[in-house]
């Protein structure tokens, strides 16, 4: 059944899709609504933005919808071609020229007229190569030499040349990413946890010797100690946040776009969504990562073979994880640092990705084998049967 | 259900969605935390940074002729500000900025260095300054969008803030009476410190919105905010009257080669001043380059010698107190009067025995000083008193003088007691002057001056107004008659002043010429000459005051003092549209009825058809169908196109066409709004922006 898809091919997964959809929707309003102020003092333009970041979606849903037309199975023999272009991407970003370096961090590839940040690529290459590897070793994870080892030292390679751009948020997620995969994936728990006691030194000892990260650390602890300075943006943020109340100032109603948020449509998107739609809309957005969350895990219980299931699952912590992280940062649970939201933040790679991820998540659901689901699932289900992969056009 | 997944790999793809749905929970807590539980005090801390309390400049109110003409506005202006405190490269931007303003880069060094915490950098830009520095702005945000920095730049610490600033658009005319202002808009001279407290305003502070720059981003700035507008004040100055006073006099002074003058017109019914000259002048719109001299409202403020012209006052009296008839005769002891052996009285021309009518016609020292002697010192005080000589008139205007009347029967010289009976020893402002002259005018009745109408605020509504007011009756009605009829003969075939009457008119006047006193001595070479005069004679409807001061060539009152008077009467009559009556008729010389006020801007205080001719006889006579001054018209229904014209055609223009004008800049208009040809409701107020010709 593994190497025949089309026989065993169910229904796509539409909640997971009208999940993805809203947030999109929810993305582009956001978008708009915040970066107006900014782009029109920028670039004379109030729509630069937002027209920018439609584009992007339309992109995406594009890439989406193909990678939901092609069996997730053929992505195995390019596990390692995606990885050494990962790899060369983010190195080439700190080529002069090919690199653009912007505020002082290289993390950007310019191709023309478009602008690539391969370290949101780079998840998506480490999410499938780790899929692969793990489905393929199984139970051979236990061993350090082979399930600890290898994967460790190919994700650190790519966390540290992410962690030198700097992009210390992607950084971390990935480590997150790498090391939730390979404890699903069986490698042993002792593993795992002086990996992360390691990092945990490392990155303490980065920051320490980074003054301005350790400001960073400081600002989060107290924000208001240190508003004027390194609190500044998280204070406006959680300012930004209050103002929303239960329902929300209104739409393009914020006031912290009004140049007091910096970031304000990008990685600090929710600070704006949640001034403007308020604890009403936290919910609605919660919900729809949590939807997403939900779907993903589910599939990835369900997926017809090993290497679908934790594609599902690196593919959900793609987008889950990464929410929950910046969710965090902006309310200030956890330190500054530049790390997109899904869907909802400004940016072209970030949304490719995402999308991407959701449209291979999109073709796993659509092979899970149907009388097993059937079960597990509502009795009154017919309906959703009959259309198929063509449910997408 | 995979069966290729071993149950703990199961057990930990669960325990991740277990982990998941913890940060979710966690992050759901946090935003009820924050939004909920905290939301309205961090709502009203964003409030704090987003709402600031921002001063909204007072905007000093108009000061307006009797008909509404503007005199005095305000402007809007930019000035260049800075917070030293937030600028890091402040020498870098001194290099930078001081060309932009027009200031040494030492000085603005010093400027953006201080310790202050807010600084003028310059006040009052000129709009190719503010051009300029708008310029600036623009690059430094590119610059600093090229450098890809957000949020707030130093540079935002530096810009300009709106203020009003003060212009008289008919720049010297009435300048010493408008007074000025510093550049802080408080006035310093004349009616704008008098009145500062209601022209001021309210200054107030008000909530905006501003961005993390500093900016004000929804501009709830109205053009016209009525709230911080002061008062306007309504003088009873008329600009067309004050225009040719101003005009008459200055041809005079130039004739005579004069040091200066003065001249008032005021209407004897109400005392309300129709204009207020004087020379030499200024113009407030630059009062640092006037001296002291030009700057004062000497009509008020300077107390003078008014010479023979004050012999009505004393001949009055004694009509009034009932000791001559106009028909008694008085020995004029063929010129001169020894009083004792060493104190005489001289008359210019040598004079035996003259009427009291003549005395007046004539201008005999000598009878005059027997007139009051006749009357006493102690009566003679009384009446001045009464005349309201020696004391303030109460008018509201700062530095007014009291002038000076001796206590006459405390005086032993005979010489000294008998001079006030000519004008000497005695000193008066020319106010005082002519608000005694204008009670002969008015049946006896001295009114109290008026200078200011009403006190409106900018709405238009009447805050204070000042109403005719009589302060006492001086003389008896047929006293006032009387000594009238005698100056009338001042301006008739043999009086000191003949043919000074305007043509067609009647006029009761006196001449004056008043040795001045320089140092302690009466000068032998420097004269104000003095004519005072009432017209018509029968029924005054003005009360005229010309002096001029150190005449060259001639020095008496009925030469170079009375032809000012005569144009002046003529033009100003015309201009209230009295027309002489035609010879063959009956003139109303006994109608005693004050005539009720009519409403309309021509008549100010008298009808003259109901005065001077009979309208039913005359409706030719009573059409004031070529009156000179300009008609207010018809409301214009659609905004004129203002563009290219000057502040004051501008506003000319407006005000005929009962538009109230917001003003800004200065030069040539440029902008308007609303356009040109768009409706104009009444009272529509429009803003007109000015840009100086390049």
């Amino acid at each position: 059944m593994a190497g025949k898809p089309d026989a065993t091919r169910g229904p796509q997964d539409h909640l997971l899709l009208y999940a993805t959809l809203g947030l999109v929707l929810l993305g582009l309003t956001t978008v708009f609504t915040s970066s107006t102020v900014m782009a029109m003092a920028q670039f004379q333009d109030p729509y630069y933005f937002v027209k920018r970041q439609l584009l992007y979606a339309m992109g995406g849903l594009v890439l989406l919808y193909g990678a939901s037309r092609i069996p997730y199975q053929r992505w195995k023999p390019l596990v390692y071609p995606i990885l050494l272009l990962s790899l060369i991407s983010l190195i080439l970003v700190f080529v002069p020229g090919i690199g653009a370096k912007v505020r002082g961090a290289a993390r950007w590839l310019k191709l023309g007229p478009l602008t690539l940040q391969p370290s949101e690529f780079a998840k998506l290459a480490m999410v499938i190569f780790l899929a692969y590897s793990l489905a393929r070793k199984q139970e051979k994870m236990k061993y350090f030499a082979i399930g600890f080892l290898p994967h460790m030292l190919v994700a650190g390679v790519f966390i540290a040349l992410i962690f030198k751009e700097p992009d210390f948020g992607t950084a971390v997620t990935l480590a997150l990413i790498t090391l939730t995969m390979l404890l699903v994936g069986g490698t042993r728990v002792t593993y795992i946890f002086f990996a992360s006691l390691a990092g945990l030194v490392l990155g303490t000892l980065a920051v320490l010797r980074d003054p301005k990260k350790f400001a960073r650390i400081l600002s989060f602890l107290d924000p208001w100690k240190h508003g004027q300075d390194v609190g500044y943006q998280l204070k406006q943020s959680l300012l930004a946040i209050g103002s929303g109340g239960l329902l929300g100032v209104g739409p393009g109603q914020s006031r912290a776009k009004l140049f007091y948020l910096p970031d304000a449509h990008t990685d600090f998107i929710l600070a704006i969504y949640s001034e403007e739609w308020g604890l009403v809309g936290v919910v609605l957005l919660l919900a729809l990562f949590t939807l997403v969350a939900v779907r993903g895990l589910r599939l990835s219980l369900r997926a017809p073979d090993a290497f679908g299931s934790y594609l599902a699952l690196g593919l959900t912590l793609i987008i889950t994880l990464q929410a929950a992280i910046n969710m965090g940062v902006v309310t200030g649970i956890l330190p500054t640092k530049g790390l997109s939201l899904p869907f909802l933040s400004y940016g072209g790679s970030n949304l490719l990705t995402n999308l991407l991820a959701v449209g291979i998540l999109l073709n796993i659901s659509g092979q899970v084998k149907q009388p097993a689901a059937a079960v597990g699932r509502l009795t009154a289900t017919p309906a959703p049967v009959a259309a198929s992969g063509e449910r997408l056009t | 259900m995979s069966y290729f997944l071993n149950k703990w790999v199961r057990l930990r793809l669960v325990l991740v969605g277990v982990f998941l749905a913890g940060l979710g929970l966690l992050v759901t807590g946090r935003f009820l935390h924050l939004q909920v539980l905290q939301g309205g005090a961090l709502r009203e801390e964003a409030e704090a940074y987003l709402r600031k309390m921002t001063p909204v400049l007072p905007e000093r109110g108009l000061i307006l002729d009797r008909h509404g003409a503007e005199l005095a506005v305000s402007t809007r202006v930019y000035s260049a500000v800075a917070h030293p405190r937030q600028l890091k490269n402040p020498q870098r931007l001194a290099r930078e900025l001081a060309p932009v303003l027009g200031l040494d880069v030492k000085e603005l060094q010093e400027l953006l260095t201080s310790e202050q915490p807010f600084v003028w950098l310059k006040r009052h830009l000129t709009p190719e300054r503010e051009a300029a520095f708008r310029a600036w702005q623009e690059r430094v945000q590119e610059r600093a969008q090229k450098k890809g920095a957000a949020g707030r730049q130093e540079e935002d610490a530096i810009y300009l803030l709106p203020e009003s600033k003060r212009f008289y658009p008919q720049q010297t005319l009435a300048g010493p009476i408008l007074g000025f202002c510093n550049i802080d808009g408080v006035g310093l001279e004349g009616l704008e410190y008098q009145f500062d407290r209601e022209l001021y305003g309210k200054p107030k502070k008000v909530q905006r919105l501003m961005d993390a720059r500093g900016r004000i981003v929804v501009t709830e700035e109205k053009a016209f905010d009525p709230e911080v507008r002061g008062h306007n004040l309504v003088l009873t100055i008329d600009r067309t009257i004050q225009y040719i006073v101003e005009k008459e006099l200055a041809k005079g002074v130039a004739k005579w080669n004069a040091a200066g003058g003065y001249a008032m017109v005021m209407r004897p019914q109400t005392g309300e001043i129709l204009a207020m000259a004087q020379l030499p002048t200024m113009d407030p719109n630059q009062p640092g380059r006037y001296p002291e001299v030009a700057r004062k409202n000497r009509n008020l403020t300077e107390a003078l010698e008014p010479g023979s012209a004050f012999k009505i006052f004393v001949v009055a009296s004694a009509l009034d107190a009932g000791l001559v008839k106009p028909s008694d005769r008085y020995h004029c002891e063929n010129g001169i009067w020894y009083l004792t052996a060493k104190e005489r009285i001289r008359d210019v021309h040598p004079y035996g025995g003259l009427t009291v009518q003549q005395i007046i016609q004539k201008s005999s020292n000598i009878g005059s000083a027997k007139i009051a002697n006749r009357l006493g010192p102690a009566r003679l005080d009384d009446y001045l008193r009464a005349f309201g000589f020696g004391s303030r008139t109460g008018i509201p205007f700062p530095g007014e003088t009291p002038g000076l009347v001796k206590n006459h029967s405390r005086i032993r010289s005979p010489l000294d007691r008998a001079t006030t009976a000519f004008g000497q020893g005695i000193s008066v402002s020319v106010l005082q002057l002519t608000t005694a002259l204008a009670a002969l005018g008015n049946d006896g009745v001295l009114m109290r001056p008026l200078l200011v109408k009403e006190i409106v605020t900018a709405q238009g509504e009447k805050v204070r107004e000042f109403p005719p007011y009589p302060v006492r009756r001086v003389l008896s009605s047929q006293a006032a008659r009387q000594i009238l009829a005698m100056m009338q003969t001042v301006t008739e075939p043999g009086g000191t002043a003949a043919g000074m009457a305007p043509p067609g008119f009647t006029a009761a006047g006196k001449t004056g010429t008043a040795q001045k006193v320089v140092g302690r001595a009466f000068s032998h070479s420097k004269f104000n000459s003095v004519f005072v005069g009432l017209v018509p004679a029968e029924q005054p409807v003005l009360a005229i005051t010309v002096i001029i001061d150190e005449s060259k060539g001639a020095i008496y009152g009925g030469v170079v003092a009375a032809p000012i008077f005569r144009e002046i009467a003529t033009q100003v009559l015309r201009v209230l549209g009295y027309h002489p009556p035609t010879p063959n008729l009956p003139v109303l010389a006994g109608a005693k009825k004050t005539p009720e006020p009519p409403a309309g801007r021509q008549n100010g205080g008298v009808t003259p058809a109901s005065v001077l001719a009979i309208p039913e006889l005359l409706p030719e006579v009573v059409v004031p169908a070529a009156a000179p001054s300009p008609k207010p018209g018809e409301p214009l229904r659609v905004m004129p196109d203002v563009r290219g014209l000057t502040i004051r055609q501008v506003l000319d223009l407006l005000h005929q066409a009962g538009v109230r004008c917001q003003l800004e800049g200065s030069g040539l208009a440029v902008e308007q709004d609303p356009a040109p040809g768009a409706e104009l409701t009444p009272g529509a107020v429009c803003s007109v922006k000015f840009r100086s010709p390049l």
